[in-house]
Order: C-alpha cells, then structure tokens, then sequence
C-alpha cells in the first residue's frame, strides 16, 4: 500500500505564477474585459492585449526571477558545486552508473525550475555532503523521489488522469521519473509539442512499466530495439493502437482485450491473412470465449514483428509456445531432421498445418491435405509396391504407415448425399432430438451397429439418398503423427491392417466436427466394423481380411456344415443302400 | 455298355481350366479373407488372386464364346413350364431316393442332352449369373478407384465385398458337391475320366428313349465300343462340333415318365 507523503510546503508554491496574481489568468482577463464593454471597441481591444502582455511580462520576469533565486540559494549552489562538473558519475548499491551531472540549461528548462533541490530530494541535507548512492539502487531512489512528488501531487490529483490512477494501484510501478525525467520534468503540452507521436509514447513506454489490470500482471515496456528491427518499423504506433494519440489514451480491462484490438488493427492492412485466419481453429476458439487461444501478436509478437523468414527457422516457429510437446517430437522426426542438417526445404509447422487457417489436428487423419503438396508423384512411387494407390490415399493417412507402431484408430464422420462432411450444427438440424440419443448417449457406452444402422436411416431419410458415414484410418494419436519415420522404416506389412485381429480397428470414433473448430470424439464399438449394420452406413470402408463382416463368416461354417453332413449323409445312405441292395440280389 | 462323346476337347479344357481356377481363387480368397497360412503374404495372395481371376475370367468368355457359336448353350437352358418342374422334382427324387432303391437315372445322357434338369438350372445359374456377377465384383473389387462410380451405384464397396463373398461361400460350398456328384456315376470315377477322355460310357438300355426322340444313339457311338480309349471315327462327333439336333426337346421328352 501507498504511504501517503504530508504535504510539502515550499515558498515556490506560494509564489506560483497565477497565485501571485491573485488568481488564475483567465480569471482575471475576466476581471478586466467586464468594465470595458462600455468603451469604444479599437480601445477595448487594445487594453486587452496590453493587459495580457503586461500579465505575460511580468509572469516570465517573476518566474525568471524566481528560477535565478532558486539557482542562485545556497543550496542550490552548494549541490552545484559538486553536481556541475561534467562527468560526474553515480555509483548505485547494484553497481548501476548514472550521470549525476546537473546542466543550468536543463534545470531552466524544467517544469519544477523553481523548486530547490531538497524540494525533491527531501531525504538529502541542503548544504554539504550526503549519503552515497551506493547505499541504495536506482529503483529505490526512484521510488523515494516518486513518493515525494506526491506530496505536491496528491493520489486524488494524481487519479484524475486514468493513467496514473492504474499505475497507482500497483506500487512498484509508480516511478514518476521514469516517464517525466528528473531535472528536465516538461509540462505535458510541451511534450506533446516537442516529440513524435512515437517518440511521446516511448517517454513511458521504454521504461520498465508494470501495471496490475484486474489481476493480470501486464509489462507495458515497449523494448525500442525491437521497433527498430520490427519489419513495422516506419509506422506510427497509433497504426496498430489505433485508438490511441497523443491525446487519448483509453485503457482495456485486461491484455487480451488489447490483443484483440491490435488484431483487428492488424486486419486493416493484412485482410488477405485475416481472412484466412478466420476459417482456423484458433479464431474459433477465440470465438467461443477461449481466452488462451493465439491472436496475430501471440504469434507474431507485438512491437517485434519479423520478416517471414524469422518464422521459417526451428527457432523462430511461434507455434511451440503452446505446442511445445508436439514441436519436441516434431524436432525428431524426419523433417525436424533435416531442418536441424540444413535443409532449408524441410517443413516446418505451418508447411501441413498452414500458418493463418490453421486446421484442426486433422493432417494426421489426412493424405492429399498436406503431404503431396510437397511430395508430388509420391502416388506413382507407392504404386511400385502398393496396389490400388488411391484407395489407399483416400481412405488410409499418410501417418498411419508412416509413423510405425503408433496406435491406430478409426474416424467415422457423418456425410451428406455428395460425400461431404456434415458439422454437429447440421446433424443436430436433421437428427433433432435423436441426436442426443444416437451421439450423446454414445459416450456413457460404445456405439453398436443397431445405433449406427439407426443413424444411417436417419440421416437418408432427413439428407436424401446416399448420406453415410465416411472411414479413415489414422493414428489414434495427434500428438504421434509429429513422429513421421524415414520413408525406409514406414509399414510396408499389408498384414497390420488386412489380417484377422489387427490392431489398427481397435479404436473406432465418431468424429463430429463443432463450431469452434474443435471436434466432438464418439466411442464406436470396434464391432461396428464387422457388423452386417455397417454395409450401407460404411459402405465405403472395407479393408480385406480385417473389417469382414462376421455373419458371413458364421454363414460360410453353416454353409460347410450343410455341406459336409449333406454330403456325408448321402454317401452313407448311398453305401448302405448299395449294400442292401446288393444282399437283396444275393437272396434271390 | 456303349462309349458316347459326350465332352469336345475345347469344353474339357475349359472345364479344368476352369476347375484350376476355382481351386486357386478359393484357396487365396481364403488366404485373403483368414490369414491361414503364415508362409504366404496378404500381398502374395492377393496378386495370385487378381491374375488367376483374369484367367477365369479369360476361360469364362471363352466358354461363352463357344458355346454361343456352337449353340451348345442350348445345352444349359431348361424348357421352362410345368414339364420342367416335373422333371427337376423327378430328378431330385432320383437323387434323394430313388438311386437307394436302385431306380435307374430318369435322365439319359447324350451329348446332345448331356445335363438332367437340376444340372441345367444350376449350370445356367452359375454360368450366366453368378460367375459372370463373381467376375464383376471381383474387378470392381480389383480396383474400386477406376470403378468408383459402379460401386458407388451398386450401393457402395462393403455391398460388392459381401456380394463377392457370399458367391464365394457358394461357390466352396458348390465345388464339394460338384465333386460328390461327379462320382454319382456307373462307377465313383465314370463321370470324372469322361472329362478327362471327353467319352462316357452309356448303359445301352438307357440310349432307347434318346433315341426315340431323334437322336440316333449309333452317331454317338465309337466304332469299337471298348474300355480302352478308342479314337474318335468319322461319324462320331468332333471336339467343337455343331450339333443342329433339337436338343431341349430332346432332353424334355427324354424325361417323359417311364412305363
């Protein structure tokens, strides 16, 4: 908490320009204009303007004067005469060197000109040597000289500038020197006169500037460094902070809401990047409240945004700030790889997952998304070895093979007539309440075939002739598909998918794709595979000698049975009547 | 007993063509659908069962060619109405019971007549429908890229896998009968020599009704009616050779109830 200084009761306050006069200017050009509306207008004009220059005459005399005294006292001299000599250096308790050199012009040029020294530095004597700065840190001596500004400057005075009011709740960021200097304090108009828009806002922005904003721990530090190296380094800072200027400064509740602003900043020149963004997950998720997920500066940064190519390196690739367990893998596999051998080419994150539309976590359940767009003519290289190519590449993700032993699993998602992917709002459209009985209730017990035949009914008779389920096979694992193998150690067993009780069908999810951009998971019955209820639900996913519908299976024994006792019986009754009939001969 | 031709050369080497092919495909559609035998890759069973397909389907258009030229597909067409019932129910009581009791087959093979009534329904059947539909769904099955749009109208690629299996149950289950049938003959190996020899050898007393509905039952003969394998004479007919005898008829009448 804010100790609260006593006021401070200095004579310069006394003879305060406007209290000299009795009052504030306007007041008194008040005072004066009242009795000349009756006198001719060219004189009254004139006594104006001669009263005004009086008043500013004898206000910058007075002032003047006033600063001389204060730069001539014995104080200020007896300071001086150590704190004029050029070179001077302060050496703090952490070793920090400042210039403790103090220049006559800089101190005229001051706001608090006509303060003594010891009007500040209160805890120093005002004649004579004082304490060592090495017996205290520069923030320390901030935070001394801050609190004595404020017996001037009260909390209440100080709480009229929203700005100062949030700095003011957090305490170690009330440093008043920091934004207004030390002995050259300029009036804020004189600042807003003297500098760039830019410029005005790094006077606090380049310092150490904390603030509390409900909560939230926010650094308010703009590191100029990086706007000199930000490819944004010619814009003005109200470009991004747009509702920003020299004269308006409103404060967001909390980062995120400034995060946010500044993305919708960013829109106004990268709209092409927006738009992108839009269709992502990651603008879902921010969509629906989610306030952890990235917008353009979490990526990209803020005052530091870099060229392109910054990204394009396993150090610069922004997605590992949340992603680091999937990038620890991805530095792994086969194209992390060769990206650490200098391989420029190999990919990187946003090579299969894009960079702005991001998807979700679907490459690992994909083929043709993202692989071919760099292997191309991967298709006639698999046809050397594996049969119907395109089957394959439709129904079975690159990954599944490619990251060998990983678990696998089976997605099912719910099609339309032309084969496209419904999301859960259009299903719950055509499924109405059964939706909830069909998907939901999927979860507390796995689905069956009689749900699934059920679901297909449905969905032909509410979405027209041909809507189904699509199936592919992919790792069960998102997080695995980042292990991709050299292509010499990828699965080339036909046998791990197409053999009787292959691991690859023991998961098996529905997969309902959510407005958010995430996705709803549905246990299935592994069962459902082999079930006759899957013909027409599944009727494009077959993978021979493993997903076999086991009816038939149970029919072929019958059949053999009926087969072999058909036969055997009438062989036997053959014989024994062949036997019959010959004794029969015999007798007669 | 008299020999008759009853198999040209081209039927018999289609038909154990055919035979080879069946046992193959069998035996790899196994392999593919059960994984049995360890020593032999998905792969390997696979590729083994797509080119011996292609032989089938190669010996199956040779028989369809052959026997539309030849007009021996009259062979396997039945004369359809009440004739035909009563004569597959006679024939299936033969088969049932009346061989126990040592009744002589109500059907007297020619080579102009050489299938009873059940032969030509289930031949019919199985050599213009479910064949040909196994060879069709095995080639859609073959590459379900190329033929996408097929599958996709025949209700998808599970429809056509089913439909592929459920033949080849039939067709396991139809191989082991055919080959407990073929032994039904005067002797267990008559009838599997004759598709070797392409001669069978005729009781004399069964010619009379064949012949009775002119077919001369001499034309048929070998010259020398022996056990040996005699070479075929002039009158006899050749492997290939178009016979202009009405043979349904003949077939219906020669199942006419006997007195």
């Amino acid at each position: 908490m804010l100790r609260t200084p006593p006021p401070l009761r200095l004579s310069l306050f006394r003879t305060h320009p406007p209290t000299a006069l009795g009052g504030n200017p306007a007041r008194a050009s008040a005072t004066a204009i009242g009795p000349l509306r009756s006198r001719p207008k060219r004189q009254a004009l004139g006594s104006i303007l001669a009263g005004w220059l009086t008043l500013l005459v004898v206000s910058l005399l007075s002032q003047r004067a006033m600063a001389a005294d204060a730069f001539s006292s014995k104080e200020a001299k007896s300071c001086l005469s150590c704190h004029s000599k050029p070179g001077l250096t302060s050496v703090y308790k952490d070793g920090e060197k400042r210039s403790a050199t103090i220049t006559e012009d800089q101190f005229r040029d001051s706001a608090h000109k006509f303060l003594p020294c010891t009007g500040c530095h209160s805890t120093l004597p005002a004649q004579g040597k004082h304490a060592s700065p090495k017996d205290s840190t520069r923030e320390q001596m901030s935070i001394e000289i801050a609190t004595t500004c404020r017996r001037c400057h009260s909390n209440e005075q100080l709480s009229h500038n929203p700005l100062h009011k949030q700095i003011l709740a957090y305490k170690d960021a009330v440093r008043c020197a920091d934004c207004h200097g030390s002995h050259n304090i300029k009036r804020v108009w004189r600042m807003k006169a003297d500098y760039s828009l830019n410029d005005y806002c790094l006077l606090c922005h380049r310092h150490t500037l904390k603030a509390i904003v409900e909560g939230e721990f926010a650094s308010l530090e703009v590191g100029e460094s990086d706007l000199k190296t930000s490819v944004h380094t010619n814009h003005k800072c109200s470009d991004c902070h747009v509702t920003r200027s020299k004269d308006d400064h409103p404060l967001y509740k909390t980062r995120r809401d400034l995060d946010l602003a500044v993305a919708d900043a960013c829109a106004g020149c990268h709209s092409d990047k927006q738009t992108a963004y839009k269709g992502s997950v990651h603008s879902h998720m921010v969509a629906s409240g989610n306030s952890k997920a990235p917008v353009c500066t979490d990526c990209h940064g803020s005052h530091q945004v870099g060229t392109k190519a910054l990204f394009d390196t396993l150090a610069g690739v922004p997605c590992k700030k949340c992603h680091g367990d999937v990038f620890a893998k991805f530095q792994d596999n086969v194209h992390g790889s060769a990206r650490t051998a200098g391989n420029s080419n190999a990919p990187l994150c946003a090579s299969c997952h894009f960079a702005h539309e991001v998807k979700p976590a679907i490459v690992a359940r994909s083929t043709r998304l993202a692989c071919e767009g760099c292997h191309q003519g991967v298709a006639a290289k698999h046809r050397t070895w594996l049969p119907n190519v395109e089957t394959h590449f439709d129904t079975v993700a690159c990954a599944t093979c490619h990251v060998p032993d990983a678990p696998r699993a089976v997605y099912l998602q719910v099609t339309n007539a032309a084969g496209d992917v419904l999301p859960e709002g259009e299903i719950k459209k055509l499924l109405g309440p059964s939706y909830d009985d069909l998907l939901s209730s999927s979860a507390e017990g796995n689905m069956e075939g009689p749900q699934l035949w059920e679901l297909y009914k449905m969905l032909n008779r509410r979405a027209g002739t041909g809507a189904g389920l699509s199936g592919t096979l992919a790792l069960r694992d998102g997080l695995r598909a980042h292990e991709l193998a050299h292509r010499e150690k990828a699965s080339k067993r036909c046998e791990d998918c197409h053999s009787t009780g292959s691991r690859s069908y023991d998961t098996v999810l529905m997969v309902v794709p959510r407005p958010d951009g995430t996705e709803q998971f549905y246990p299935v019955s592994p069962s459902v595979l082999q079930s006759v209820f899957s013909t027409l639900p599944l009727k494009h996913f077959y993978a021979m000698g493993s997903t076999r519908t086991r009816l038939l299976d149970w029919g072929g024994l019958l059949l053999g049975f009926g087969v072999v006792f058909g036969l055997g019986g009438h062989m036997s009754l053959r014989v024994v009547a062949k036997r019959r009939l010959r004794r029969k001969e015999v007798s007669r | 007993m008299k020999r008759i031709h009853l198999h040209p050369m081209a039927v018999r080497i289609w038909h154990w063509l055919n035979a080879l092919c069946f046992i193959v495909l069998i035996l790899t559609g196994i392999q593919i659908r059960y994984h049995v035998l360890t020593w032999m890759t998905f792969k390997s069973a696979v590729e083994a069962h797509n080119l011996v397909a292609f032989v089938l389907i190669a010996d199956l258009l040779f028989w369809g060619i052959y026997h539309v030229v030849s007009g021996k597909i009259r062979l396997y067409i039945p004369k359809f109405g009440k004739p035909l019932i009563q004569s597959a129910v006679r024939q299936g009581l033969y088969y049932g019971y009346g061989m126990m009791k040592g009744d002589k087959n109500p059907h007297h093979m020619t080579a102009d007549n050489k299938f009873n009534t059940l032969q030509q329904l289930t031949y019919a059947q199985i050599m213009l429908v479910l064949l040909p539909a196994q060879c069709v769904t095995g080639v859609l099955l073959w590459d379900p890229q190329r033929f996408g749009v097929i599958i996709s109208l025949v209700g998808g690629l599970k429809i056509v896998a089913l439909g592929h299996v459920v033949l080849f149950l039939f067709f396991t289950a139809f191989l082991f009968g055919h080959i407990y049938l073929a032994t039904l003959g005067h002797t267990p190996t008559a009838h599997i020599k004759a598709m070797f020899t392409g001669y069978e050898d005729v009781h004399e007393d069964d010619e009379a009704p064949d012949a009775s509905h002119g077919q001369p039952a001499a034309a048929h003969e070998p010259p020398a009616a022996s056990h040996s394998h005699p070479e075929p004479s002039a009158v006899e007919l050749a492997p290939g050779e178009i016979h202009q005898a009405p043979v349904v008829g003949a077939a219906i009448t020669s199942l006419q109830p006997r007195p």
